[in-house]
């Protein structure tokens, strides 16, 4: 078994940088480590040298910048959830953090460390995805933003290069009016993975509905449902059967696999189901404007 | 590597390998066996402990990457007075069965009350979400939090 080598825990971002370029040390970045060191611990690969990002103040905070909220990689998911700004202009993210685990992982586990770690079924992502939100990166030689729906490669892979940083998510703030909901589907309500999360943002432009929809584990990486979305672009307004035809499209999107928590065709149901549901809740919330909330 | 803790307001000097995690650190360098190892994958929460006063899962947190904070165990949580009220709680009301899960659940349980002086059931059961106990049914456990909420603020 391969172990870890060292940790070391640079205070500012080049100090980060700087021994991510060092390959040979092979250099491992870690935040909340709720992921990672059950990893290392059954780790067949070369040892690792363990950057330990948290004492990076830089990383670690919530900044309203360029018409968007930059979300550091290490704000932790019970800062999320604690967030008056992200209470304010995205409330979708704090429903995806705070069924993830529960209070003491929270408390560790980083929203950079739940984007990077690419898992499928990632609580935070699906919400992100139809924020629009974008993951800015950084390495010894530049900095470059990739749209987060780009951001997956395959369970577990990112389009992370060695010796780059996810330094910050950052999330355009949208309209006010822009309703979203995050719905995670598991037998028990804390300390399990999702079967199947969806996340559904809602708007109107002009007089025309717009949408943008994420799925979570029902493909090897989180989904924006693009062809689901194209049903319910432009339309005039939300009822159940565009809700119906939406949810089918979503299903045909996603390419679950079964395994212990559910089976390929569940999912895809489920997947139909949620999405339908989530729209005509989300309609019905835009139709009556701010009532309720 | 040699590093520095400070647990329960005692600095301790231990020597520890790169990987080893905090847990592991309380129970075998520093002689601190009321934190309890259970899954060993932040599942159960067993091991919880307070790192600057908010509760986490020490199977998870490198012992390395603590030094510079305050941790707490349940070791520190009674004082010369005698037992922490949510201590109290647990013995008043039989929350303890087996055990195993016992010092997580109280650790938890202060965090709890410490946010929220006068929960609810249902807000004992979300902050105690991440605690696993295969005794109790968790029933008395709800019942030792709202007994020490009391008391606390009957001190108060």
């Amino acid at each position: 078994m391969a172990s870890i080598l060292e940790v070391i825990c640079p205070t500012d971002v080049d100090g980060v940088l700087s021994v991510l370029g060092e390959s040979d040390r092979n250099p491992r970045v870690v935040a909340g480590g709720t992921d990672l060191l059950l990893q290392y611990q059954h780790w067949s690969g070369p040892d690792v040298t363990i950057v330990d990002i948290t004492g990076v103040r830089s990383l670690s905070e919530i900044i309203e910048e360029d018409g968007g909220l930059r979300i550091g990689a290490t704000v932790r998911l019970s800062d999320i959830i604690g967030s008056a700004q992200v209470a304010h202009h995205f409330p979708v993210l704090i429903e995806g953090a705070v069924v993830v685990a529960g209070p003491q992982i929270r408390n560790l586990a980083t929203i950079g460390g739940n984007v990077c770690n690419a898992s499928p079924s990632a609580d935070t992502v699906a919400p992100l995805l139809v924020l629009d939100a974008v993951v800015r990166l950084l390495s010894g030689s530049g900095k470059r933003s990739v749209p987060l729906c780009e951001f997956f490669a395959a369970p577990g892979q990112t389009v992370l290069e060695p010796g780059e940083l996810l330094e910050s998510i950052w999330i355009p703030l949208s309209s006010p009016k822009t309703k979203a909901s995050y719905t995670k589907l598991s037998p028990r309500r804390a300390m399990d993975l999702a079967v199947v999360g969806v996340a559904v943002a809602l708007w109107r432009e002009d007089s025309s509905l717009r949408t943008r929809i994420g799925l979570g584990a029902v493909a090897p990486t989180p989904l924006r449902a693009f062809s689901a979305e194209d049903v319910v672009n432009g339309a005039g307004g939300m009822d159940s059967v565009l809700a119906e035809e939406a949810g089918q499209e979503a299903a045909a999107d996603a390419s679950p696999i079964s395994d212990v928590r559910g089976s390929a065709r569940y999912r895809a149901a489920m997947v139909e189901r949620l999405v339908a549901r989530s729209l005509q809740d989300l309609g019905g919330r835009l139709k009556n404007g701010n009532v309720g909330e | 590597m040699d590093i520095e803790l400070n647990v329960n307001g005692d600095m301790l000097h231990v020597v520890v390998s790169p990987g080893e995690v905090l847990i592991d650190t309380l129970r075998e360098s520093a002689g601190l066996t009321g934190s309890k190892k259970g899954c060993a994958t932040g599942d159960c929460g067993a091991c919880t402990v307070l790192l600057d006063g908010r509760p986490v899962t020490s199977c998870l947190v490198l012992s390395v990457s603590a030094q510079g904070k305050g941790v707490t165990t349940i070791e520190g949580l009674a004082d010369e007075t005698g037992l922490h009220p949510v201590q109290e709680g647990f013995v008043a009301m039989g929350a303890v069965q087996c055990g195993y899960c016992t010092p997580g659940m109280v650790m938890m349980a202060t965090a709890v009350l410490a946010e929220q002086p006068h929960p609810t059931d249902a807000q004992i059961r979300a902050g105690l979400a991440g605690n696993l106990c295969r005794c109790t049914g968790y029933g008395k456990i709800i019942a030792a939090v709202q007994s020490a909420a009391l008391m606390m603020a009957e001190e108060a």
